[in-house]
């Protein structure tokens, strides 16, 4: 399913939002169009939980995360820690990480056994995530943009990155990632793709300013329905490297 | 922490003596090391075998440069990373360390350059890359002093008889078409651990190291045979299976003193020393009047090895150190030195009066130590004179299809033929090492008589 939302009059909804296979988080104060995107969805599957990092609603950037666990920065309070201890699965961990580059939705971007990371990210940090996340952690940049997290969006099922990506980096990527990849924009033609949509494996939320043909390509690449374009899907597969497990 | 630090001389070690086994295990004989000698060989065969990737990684992460204040030296981070990355338990052997905690510290990113690493090189696993070093076929023979060919087939007879060298998989034998008694078996198949094996009765040894005492096929209590560098006996017993333990018909000869005492093992074990008489000394001091009896002689001498393999990760880590390195199997001085030395010994052995045929072997794959020396001595002056000449082919192993090379047999009239008393095998390909032999003989009229023309059953080398 790939649904379009806005928040706040912003079509930037990886900002204020974060989705995994096991929760979701979702800044306060959106509208109740913004929440149902997501609760109709997933209410009844995984916990939709109403939080702020740091005080602030861009949850999204702030924080970075898989099915197994949660990285919050230093910055975020004792009070929202609880809320996500109290609102979460317990098998998710949740950790605080003393990382200089707080914003960890930017710099860090994974799926359930991947983890893409900036390439000055402190050593420490990749433990963490390789800890807690439970992933293999490498550091990449993506089209010469250290901020892996705003410029690509991956789920176990494939990946969209920063339009300008060349083939043989996606060839790269996508062998160690293990799935395929794509280029592409969000959001009427927007690089900033980490920014502009959240995805699981089964659902994925765009900005509402992101065009059909947009659509039909994060369909296709996340295997968000059953019926894909037969062009997509066989392109894509030459894309995908098998040499590699 | 111990077994790394021991290790690690192995990973750096610049001036190396022999075999990586022998160095370990002697140092071990020698107090030097106080680890499990066999844990030792078996962390640092490993690592040899994937150093340039594990040094790569190592470079890549960083390791060296994030933990400096940590001081690990370089080999024992290689031998640590190697146990962590590269070991199914992919655990450091180590209580609490600085150093061990150094490489834990950074075990996410070592991962992960190993992860890219394989993906830069296309592989699922290094395994891909690395040329298998052990021989194809594992080959031993029916010692029949203490057995005999039908015993150990029966012996043997839970393993499926293939009639085809290339069709040898676990659980298969083959019945050697060109020597006989020679069975083949997967490497896999754990031949050492039968009882056969551990009373003697099957000997391991590579099918082309069997050529040498087939082609001399003394007979038994006819013929009396000198194997002039004997250790460690794999021939030697070979001959006295053939000579069906005939007392007092073999001497064997060794110069070395911890080497004799492994023929006086091997002999023993294989129950032949009741025909074997072992000299402890330098073949090339005897004197060939008191040795008028012998008539056959089977010359092995020092060769640079370069048939052998399973020592390639060695030479190779010891080739990436330094390159004017002494023990580089080509070598040119080295060559020379040993091709004279085998021209010498074999000289010598030819000079014995009685002495009708001589087998000269090498384990090396150059020509420089295999026909040129073959040539040296029939175009020497002294021995022409003693008629010495090529065996030919008929009496050569003729079936055996891999023959000198011609072309350094150019000079001569009938080059087809001189290569054909030579009879090669190359590593791998011919089904294990790789091996050079040559037979010499000389007419029965000969002897001491130097006047009498030889009979016309060999080659005509007059030029």
């Amino acid at each position: 399913m790939a649904t379009r939302a806005q928040f706040e009059n912003s079509n930037e909804v990886g900002v204020f939002s974060k989705l995994t296979n096991s929760y979701c988080l979702v800044a306060l104060g959106g509208s109740e169009n913004f929440y149902s995107a997501f609760e109709a969805e997933l209410g009844d599957v995984i916990p939709v939980v109403h939080t702020t990092i740091a005080g602030t609603k861009i949850i999204g950037r702030m924080v970075a995360g898989n099915r197994r666990g949660l990285l919050v920065p230093s910055q975020t309070t004792d009070q929202e820690l609880m809320h996500l201890r109290n609102s979460l699965p317990d098998s998710v961990k949740i950790q605080r990480v003393e990382e200089r580059l707080s914003a960890l939705g930017n710099v860090i971007c994974c799926n359930d056994y991947v983890a893409l990371v900036h390439p000055d990210i402190e050593r420490e940090t990749e433990e963490i995530i390789a800890d807690t996340l439970g992933v293999e952690v490498f550091r990449q940049t993506i089209a010469g943009n250290v901020l892996v997290g705003s410029y690509c969006c991956i789920s176990n099922q494939g990946g969209l990155v920063h339009p300008q990506t060349p083939i043989q980096d996606q060839e790269e990527l996508s062998s160690l990632l293990q799935v395929p990849l794509v280029a592409g924009t969000v959001n009427r033609g927007s690089p900033v793709i980490g920014a502009g949509m959240v995805v699981n494996d089964w659902l994925s939320v765009t900005g509402l300013a992101t065009t059909a043909p947009e659509l039909s390509v994060i369909e296709s690449i996340f295997k968000l329905q059953d019926a894909q374009p037969d062009a997509i899907s066989g392109s894509l597969r030459d894309t995908l490297i098998e040499t590699y497990s | 922490m111990l077994l790394y630090k021991e290790s690690s001389q192995f990973i750096e070690n610049k001036s190396r003596h022999g075999s990586l086994q022998n160095q370990i295990f002697g140092m071990y004989k020698h107090k030097k090391l106080k680890s499990n000698p066999k844990h030792v060989f078996a962390l640092v065969s490993s690592t040899l075998k994937y150093l340039k990737f594990i040094k790569e990684i190592i470079k890549k992460s960083c390791l060296l440069k994030v933990e400096r204040k940590s001081k690990i030296p370089p080999a024992v981070a290689i031998l640590l990373v190697h146990d962590l990355l590269f070991t199914r338990s992919g655990r450091i052997q180590s209580r609490q360390h600085p150093w061990k905690e150094a490489v834990i510290r950074n075990q996410t990113r070592l991962r992960a350059e190993m992860t890219k690493l394989k993906l830069k090189l296309h592989v699922q696993s290094f395994d891909e890359l690395i040329e298998e070093d052990k021989t194809p076929i594992r080959w031993f023979r029916a010692n029949t002093v203490r057995s005999s060919c039908e015993q150990i087939a029966k012996e043997f007879n839970e393993l499926e008889r293939v009639y085809d060298i290339k069709s040898i998989k676990k659980g298969t034998i083959y019945y050697d078409q060109y020597i006989p008694n020679l069975f083949g078996v997967d490497p896999l198949e754990k031949i050492t651990s039968s009882a056969a094996y551990k009373q003697g009765r099957i000997i391991i040894q590579d099918r082309s190291s069997c050529f040498p005492a087939y082609i001399l096929n003394p007979k038994p209590g006819v013929d009396k045979v000198i194997d002039a560098c004997s250790a460690p006996g794999n021939k030697t017993t070979h001959l006295a299976s053939i000579l069906r333990n005939t007392p007092n018909s073999i001497i064997a000869f060794e110069k070395d003193d911890h080497r004799v005492k492994t023929l006086e093992k091997m002999c023993k074990m294989a129950g032949a020393l009741g025909c074997i008489e072992i000299r402890h000394g330098d073949f090339t001091q005897t004197k060939p009047e008191d040795f008028t009896d012998v008539t056959g002689m089977l010359v092995d001498p020092s060769c640079s090895g370069s048939g052998i393999f399973g020592r390639a990760y060695e030479d190779n880590a010891q080739k990436g150190r330094d390159v004017e390195d002494s023990n580089d199997p080509y070598n040119k001085t080295r060559l020379e030195k040993l091709s004279n030395f085998q021209f010498t010994i074999v000289k010598h052995a030819m000079l014995f009066p009685g002495l009708r045929k001589l087998v000269y072997s090498t384990c090396s794959i150059y020509p420089e130590e295999d026909e040129r020396v073959a040539i040296r001595l029939i175009e020497d002056e002294d021995l022409k004179k003693r008629g010495w000449k090529f065996s030919p082919r008929e009496r050569v192993i003729p079936d055996w299809p891999r023959r000198g090379r011609v072309e350094e047999f150019k000079s001569f009239d009938d080059p087809d033929r001189c290569a054909g008393a030579c009879v090669r095998s190359l590593p791998k390909v011919d089904g294990g090492i790789g091996f050079f032999a040559v037979c010499f003989e000389r007419g029965p009229t000969v002897g001491l008589d130097l006047e009498t023309k030889p009979k016309d059953d060999g080659l005509h080398l007059e030029q």
